[in-house]
């Protein structure tokens, strides 16, 4: 029995001993979890914190920015409405339109709900526009009008209200405004940030108008068509141009009327190839204005890109392209681009540049975009050349570049002005230059490049 | 990009590889592929199938299709020489090959713009019709335009609040092939919507003040607006 009993108080030990141990181990598990928990939680807390502080700062940045910007533009204005000097005037005209951009980036760069202020960020672009565009007025010999001059001096007002609400603001954010913080506050639709900043511009600012050809103008935005004549065709005219342009449809539905910068009927078409394009009719005219679609990537191509030219060309003509030429093609995959300029008079119009996807594999058009030939196209009276080509090729880094002949072209430049001019493709070591030669003066008008990107070629 | 050298450039815009090359890829191989050998020509695949023939790295036809056995036989040849095994017919892979690549890569411009424009395409409107996904891209490139707005695609697209999907990340997941042709064309000019620089889900739309601007088309989800 007593050898028994010790068994017993053995086991009675050992189980004593176990429970002893058992609640340590448990305290000693659960501190060990609650503790890696909360070292995880606080680290993510860090980790969140740091990612708080890290766009708090990057707003905060932006916001001085801005301030620095605008209070610069204003000190600038200032000089060049004392200034009597052209030079000077051109100068700081031009730091104006560089504050003015930054200014911009800034102010695009805060976090503003529902683009509150466009009218702002209008205003700042314009000057950018307004500033820029006098400065190479001054550039050529130029000077500026008393209009200018006032309208100079509006601006440098505004600007003055608009530095002065700014500053009253960053006055207010002292103290640990956090700007990520009212951004993510929101009252209705706007955030707490919006609210405050939106008032740089109240009922007594009145940002003034800017009239000038530029970056930016009224007139850049608000342009008006001169292609299109004609009566007003109805749906099922459209639908029938349509018809008469595809020669493998499927299907035909309508979908709809388009009332923008354009009126159109928007369609959407079916090809016995199972291609889904969309083209869009003029209300005017009834011209095919654009047809949007894409190729199946997976297909081989079976005509070749200068085979494609042929059928680019013939759906331009189809739709009212008068003398329509290829000027540029290029191939992606198993699409061909084409652009295509009508000629007047054996000059090329640059202005009415119409543009042509071609889907290699099938030969079916499925892109056009027509809306700047019919945005710009008219019967223009060309200037007669003054000097000869090879006057003009004078001009030209004759002894670096291989050049091909040159040809008479309508170039747009400056956003408002064409000028006709000498287009000579000249390269040099595998870079490729458009030069165009005025062809009234000899001037050298503009220099493009053709850039190669991974997606392709682009002339700048 | 600045908004007036944008202007020039969408002028002019043309999307494609050099001209008069000859895509190499065969259809049973992936695109991402025909980048390997982007710029060359048959003519020149076929002198390099030639060369690494005769050193005995390449046993197949000399056809002039940069296929998977031309591939191997490159990276092969680039193990053997030093090259960084990749496969891919670079300007110092071809120079120890012994051939020139005509218009190699070196100086390209990489599309970034498309890329980013494809990105935000796809967050945006992935699922609706290309008439749809191009008209997302040509708003974008409106705003980019438009005084009322930031003057670069990167700024436009990263506007505070301005895209939902921006907003909450789905920016960030890779655009598919649609995408890309949208925002390609919408790049080269095409603009279904002739202008309109807003555009809101009419299921989903909560504000009041979006229902205020001049609605212009409805195209699959998307109502569009000036």
């Amino acid at each position: 029995m007593k050898k028994n009993e010790v068994k017993v108080t053995d086991q009675q030990v050992k189980t004593k001993k176990k429970r002893r141990l058992g609640l340590p181990i448990a305290i000693a598990l659960l501190t060990v979890t609650t503790g890696g928990l909360a070292i995880a939680y606080g680290m993510s807390q860090a980790t969140a914190s740091t990612y708080e502080i890290q766009l708090e700062n990057v707003y905060q940045k932006n916001l001085y920015d801005l301030v620095e910007s605008v209070n610069n533009a204003e000190t600038k204005l200032s000089k060049i409405l004392v200034s009597t000097d052209s030079d000077f005037q051109g100068k700081t005209l031009v730091e104006v339109a560089h504050n003015a951009d930054l200014a911009e980036q800034s102010l695009s760069g805060l976090p503003v709900s529902r683009n509150s202020l466009s009218e702002s960020m209008r205003f700042i672009n314009q000057v950018s526009g307004y500033t820029q565009t006098l400065s190479e007025k001054l550039s050529k010999g130029g000077k500026l009008t008393s209009q200018e001059l006032q309208t100079l001096s509006d601006i440098k007002e505004s600007i003055t209200y608009m530095r002065d609400e700014i500053d009253k603001f960053t006055q207010d954010t002292h103290g640990g405004y956090s700007i990520l913080q009212k951004s993510l506050d929101f009252e209705g639709e706007q955030n707490a940030f919006t609210i405050r900043i939106s008032k740089i511009k109240n009922e007594k600012l009145d940002y003034p108008t800017m009239i000038y050809d530029g970056p930016f103008s009224d007139s850049e935005t608000n342009v008006e068509i001169k292609g299109l004549s004609g009566n007003e065709v109805s749906k099922d005219d459209a639908y029938n141009e349509i018809s008469k342009c595809f020669n493998n449809i499927s299907t035909l539905t309508y979908l709809g009327e388009i009332n923008s910068k354009f009126q159109v009927y928007n369609f959407e078409l079916k090809t016995t190839n199972n291609q889904t394009l969309y083209p869009q009719v003029t209300k005017i005219g009834g011209n095919i204005l654009t047809v949007s679609g894409q190729s199946n990537p997976l297909q081989m191509s079976t005509i070749s890109l200068d085979e494609g030219v042929r059928l680019a060309l013939s759906f331009a003509k189809e739709n009212g392209i008068e003398n329509p030429e290829c000027v540029w093609k290029e191939a992606l995959k198993n699409e061909g681009y084409y652009n295509i300029a009508p000629k007047q008079n054996g000059v090329i119009l640059y202005p009415d540049l119409v543009k042509v996807k071609i889907d290699l594999s099938t030969g079916t058009v499925i892109g056009y975009d027509a809306s700047t030939y019919f945005t710009n196209h008219t019967n223009r009276l060309l200037p007669k050349a003054k000097i000869s080509v090879s006057d003009a090729q004078k001009v030209l880094p004759l002894d670096e570049y291989i050049f091909e002949d040159g040809r008479l072209v309508l170039a747009p430049l400056d956003y408002s002005r064409e000028v006709l001019c000498y287009e000579f493709i000249g390269q040099k070591n595998g870079s490729v230059y458009y030069f165009y030669i005025n062809a009234l003066n000899g001037k050298e008008e503009n220099i493009l490049k053709v850039i190669k990107t991974t997606d392709g070629s682009k002339l700048m | 990009m600045k908004k007036e050298i944008l202007g020039s450039m969408l002028a002019l815009l043309m999307l494609g590889g050099g001209v008069g090359k000859i895509s190499t890829y065969s259809q049973s191989e992936s695109l991402a592929d025909s980048s390997i050998v982007l710029a060359a020509t048959v003519n020149e695949i076929k002198s390099v199938q030639q060369r690494l023939k005769e050193w005995g790295y390449y046993k197949g036809a000399i056809d002039g299709i940069y296929g998977s056995g031309t591939r191997s036989a490159v990276i092969l040849f680039q193990k053997k020489n030093g090259l960084t095994p990749d496969g891919i017919l670079g300007p110092a892979t071809a120079r120890a090959i012994g051939i020139s690549i005509s218009n190699s890569q070196t100086s390209s411009q990489s599309g970034s713009d498309l890329y980013l424009l494809a990105k935000c395409v796809y967050a945006e409107a992935r699922g609706e019709i290309y008439q749809g996904q191009v008209a997302v891209a040509a708003v974008i490139l409106n705003r980019v335009k438009s005084p009322d707005f930031p003057n670069t695609i990167a700024g436009v697209i990263y506007q505070p609040w301005a895209f939902t999907a921006v907003h909450d990340g789905q920016i960030n997941l890779e655009p598919d092939a649609t995408a890309y042709s949208a925002a390609q064309d919408a790049l080269n000019g095409w603009d279904p919507t002739y202008g309109c620089l807003y555009y809101y889900n009419a299921k989903t739309a909560t504000s009041q003040w979006i229902f205020d601007r001049t609605t212009v088309v409805t195209i699959g989800q998307h109502v569009f607006a000036i």
